[in-house]
């Protein structure tokens, strides 16, 4: 049932993305002459993607972490831009952390489009502070930047640490936009002054943290695979058009090496997020550990085949007009988003040693 | 879980009562398990009163799975086998590594490339003949490689020329693993030398009698100190045509059937074995609190691993999931497996050697050499050179599955 809903849900995400997210829309959207981010969104909402994840009850299709991890892979395969990662993650995280009252109030929005979510790059930066029920400071740079965005921010409380969930407002909380290297990813900064938070989140045992991170890291590693597999195929199919010495360059075992090298690094980044992903589909008491390596092994192999796509494609490779550089930079950001590899790879081994005090194993594989 | 398939009944003589589970995997599992608890019982035993040899040990170990009818459980009943299903087979994969027994490497060749060649090619007669010894426990070995011929195996130069109803076979061959056990061989010899004709065409496939005069076996020490594997040196060996696998010329096509039984459920076994590697070394170092542990590069590392080893298991459930069905497109994503496998266990074995530091550097005089990490290390070479080296493995997988041309 699940296997074929999914079947039919990845031909669609493909097809919308294939008509309305080639190369040349890609590259008119990164020069800023189309609207390519806003007409995907309108194109996600009106088709339901946006509920992949969420259950029936909170209006979405109950495709859980499986669903989400297709789209992500197809949004990363088309250097897809626009806010899906913050805007599917925050509702996401929302769904396991916040309260009835807050979902009934946002879920519905969210569901028919109406609403982005913003949410931390990654964890560790500033806290927004609260007094007596308000937020003031700037926080840490956040992924998603409409201007009417609802934030999930880190927030000092009363006896510890938390989260606060503000609508933008535009006076009391503005979203400062942030341009990154990566154009397809829309960034900014909460500017808080006394804002009045939609709700405060409390998180002294780090369980709302953990949250964020397993859904963060599955969304990022599925664009890293998606994304990687991409721009290696379509290096490889340059290879075997580009003519030197009279010969297509592709017919060089040097070359040969190098693009099997490609698809090396790749596979094995795939079936640990197809580990990571049934881990947390099943709330695995170690999917944390999983999804923090799926995303650390995806990130490195998108990093690594993105670099040598570029010197592979020779001279054109580092031009504008190519894709190479489009690919590069989502890998240079990919690798940020929801913690660095080497942060992210100490929090596994912390798992691990934790599971290993109660004598537990953690790689058992259910049939 | 219940399946559809029940295994049919086993040789006479064999206990049965696992094998009647075979339709319950559950009950299989638990099954299985509560006799590998009996057969390690029975080891620890074997061990105290001296400890048996190699080939002792291979032997014993061969009766113990022979008595239950898991000996040879992929093979069809008519040829001394137990016909379980795959799933079954996976799950006996799966309870032989989490039970550290010794992998059946005495029998790699005869159990798997054997039945895989004789069961698509043999004759009625030569798979009556050696299948059923080979199920209880015949030792082959392969006779493939050439010292001039490595990677580039069609070159082979071993000539068969026929006399009669015999082909005298003059040549050397190399790298076939223990062979000095081996009352017969696979091999692959030159009928045809005319350079007009494509070198494959030129190769037949034959099986030979070990024991024949003019057939010497030299060991090859290895770089980890143990001779596994010898050279051949076949001086006028007379082997009768009825000994011919295939027609004469059509040994290149009938070796590439015994090359693709090196994948499946036998890699999965030795996948899950890793498993349990490496989570015995971390379970060690945190035992004995290793100074590893404190040291962020070498704790991200060992990270990476421990998520590339359960990565590399994911990957050979997709495979075997696939393998029911498995299309050319498919089969052609086996080269990458090989490469994924053997690097990692090379990249395992550097890293246990780093992380035992001094200790790893004392060699430690000791039946289970791969116990030592420089052992381990330096032997996990030989997966990423044997059976197609991981540089060929590379030309394949840019040419059949990337479609990049030959030249």
């Amino acid at each position: 049932m699940l296997e074929d809903d999914l079947e039919l849900l990845v031909q669609s995400i493909e097809d919308v993305l294939s008509n309305e997210c080639g190369s040349q829309a890609l590259h008119k959207f990164y020069d800023g002459e189309n609207a390519l981010d806003t007409d995907l969104w309108r194109q996600a909402s009106d088709l339901g993607w946006l509920a992949i994840g969420l259950t029936e009850e909170l209006g979405g299709l109950e495709m859980g972490y499986r669903g989400l991890d297709v789209l992500h892979r197809a949004l990363g395969r088309a250097g897809a831009p626009g806010g899906f990662i913050p805007t599917l993650v925050g509702a996401q995280w929302l769904s396991q952390v916040a309260d009835e009252r807050l979902l009934q109030e946002l879920m519905p929005r969210f569901v028919a489009g109406e609403l982005e979510f913003a949410v931390p790059a990654a964890l560790g930066g500033v806290a927004l502070e609260e007094r007596d029920g308000f937020l003031s400071g700037t926080s840490s740079l956040l992924m998603g930047g409409s201007e009417t965005c609802v934030a999930i921010v880190p927030v000092g409380v009363v006896g510890g640490r938390g989260f606060a969930v503000v609508e933008a407002d535009g006076r009391t909380a503005v979203m400062e936009p942030a341009e990154l290297w990566d154009r397809t990813r829309p960034a900014g900064k909460l500017v808080c002054n006394q804002a009045k938070p939609l709700a405060l989140i409390a998180d002294a045992d780090g369980a709302v943290a953990r949250c964020y991170l397993s859904n963060m890291t599955l969304a990022v590693a599925a664009d890293c695979v998606g994304a990687a597999r991409r721009i290696a195929g379509q290096t490889v199919d340059y290879l075997k058009e580009r003519v030197q010495f009279g010969k297509p360059l592709a017919t060089l075992q040097a070359l040969k090496h190098r693009c099997a090298d490609l698809f090396l690094k790749i596979t094995p980044a795939e079936d640990l997020l197809n580990h990571a992903v049934d881990a947390a589909s099943r709330a695995d008491r170690s999917a944390l550990m999983w999804c923090a390596l799926a995303k650390a092994a995806a990130s490195d192999a998108f990093r690594f085949v993105a670099a040598d796509c570029v010197q592979l494609h020779g001279g054109v490779g580092h031009t504008w007009e190519f894709d190479c550089h489009i690919f590069l930079k989502r890998a240079l950001l990919n690798e940020e988003l929801g913690g660095r590899n080497a942060i992210l790879r100490d929090l596994a081994a912390e798992e691990l040693n934790l599971a290993a005090m109660k004598g537990i194993s953690t790689m058992e594989i259910a049939a | 879980m219940m399946l559809s398939t029940a295994a049919t009944s086993a040789a006479a003589g064999v206990d049965t009562s696992i094998l009647d589970k075979a339709g319950d995997l559950d009950a299989f599992r638990t099954a299985v398990r509560t006799w590998l608890e009996e057969v390690t019982a029975r080891r620890r035993k074997l061990d105290q009163d001296g400890r048996p040899s190699f080939y002792d040990l291979q032997q014993w170990w061969m009766a113990e799975r022979n008595k239950v009818g898991l000996g040879t459980p992929h093979w069809p009943v008519k040829y001394g086998g137990s016909n379980i299903s795959l799933a079954c087979q996976v799950t006996m994969s799966e309870e032989l590594a989490r039970a550290r027994v010794p992998a059946m490497s005495l029998f790699t060749v005869s159990l798997n490339h054997v039945f895989a060649t004789l069961s698509m090619w043999g004759t009625e007669e030569q798979k009556t003949a050696y299948l059923p010894e080979v199920a209880k426990g015949a030792v082959w070995c392969q006779g493939f490689s050439e010292p001039g011929a490595g990677s580039d195996l069609a070159s082979l130069r071993t000539r068969a020329v026929r006399d009669g109803d015999h082909y005298v076979v003059n040549g050397q061959k190399i790298w076939s693993s223990y062979s000095m056990y081996a009352g017969h061989c696979i091999l692959l010899a030159r009928t045809n030398a005319d350079p007009e004709i494509k070198k494959q065409a030129g190769i037949s496939y034959f099986l030979m009698d070990m024991t024949l005069p003019g057939v010497e076996v030299r060991p090859i020490k290895q770089s980890n100190g143990d001779a596994e594997f010898a050279e051949l040196f076949l001086t006028d060996v007379s082997i009768p045509v009825s000994q011919r696998v295939g027609e004469e010329g059509e040994g290149w096509k009938v070796a590439q059937s015994t090359l693709a039984a090196e994948r499946g459920v036998l890699a999965f076994e030795a996948a899950e074995r890793l498993r349990y590697d490496v989570e015995e070394f971390y379970a060690a170092a945190v035992e004995c609190s290793a100074s590893w542990l404190q040291d962020a590069e070498m704790r991200r590392e060992f990270m990476r691993l421990f998520g590339e080893v359960q990565a590399c298991r994911k990957m050979f459930r997709r495979l075997l999931r696939e393998a029911g069905q498995m299309s050319p497109e498919q089969a052609a994503t086996v080269p990458q497996v090989k490469v994924i496998n053997t690097a990692l266990r090379k990249a395992v074995g550097d890293f246990m050697v780093r992380a035992s530091g001094m200790d790893a550097q004392i060699f430690v005089d000791c039946e289970d050499r791969m116990a030592q990490p420089v052992s381990r290390y330096v032997s996990s070479f030989g997966g990423a050179i044997a059976g197609g080296s991981n540089e060929i493995m590379r030309n394949i997988i840019a040419e059949r599955v990337l479609g990049m041309p030959r030249r």
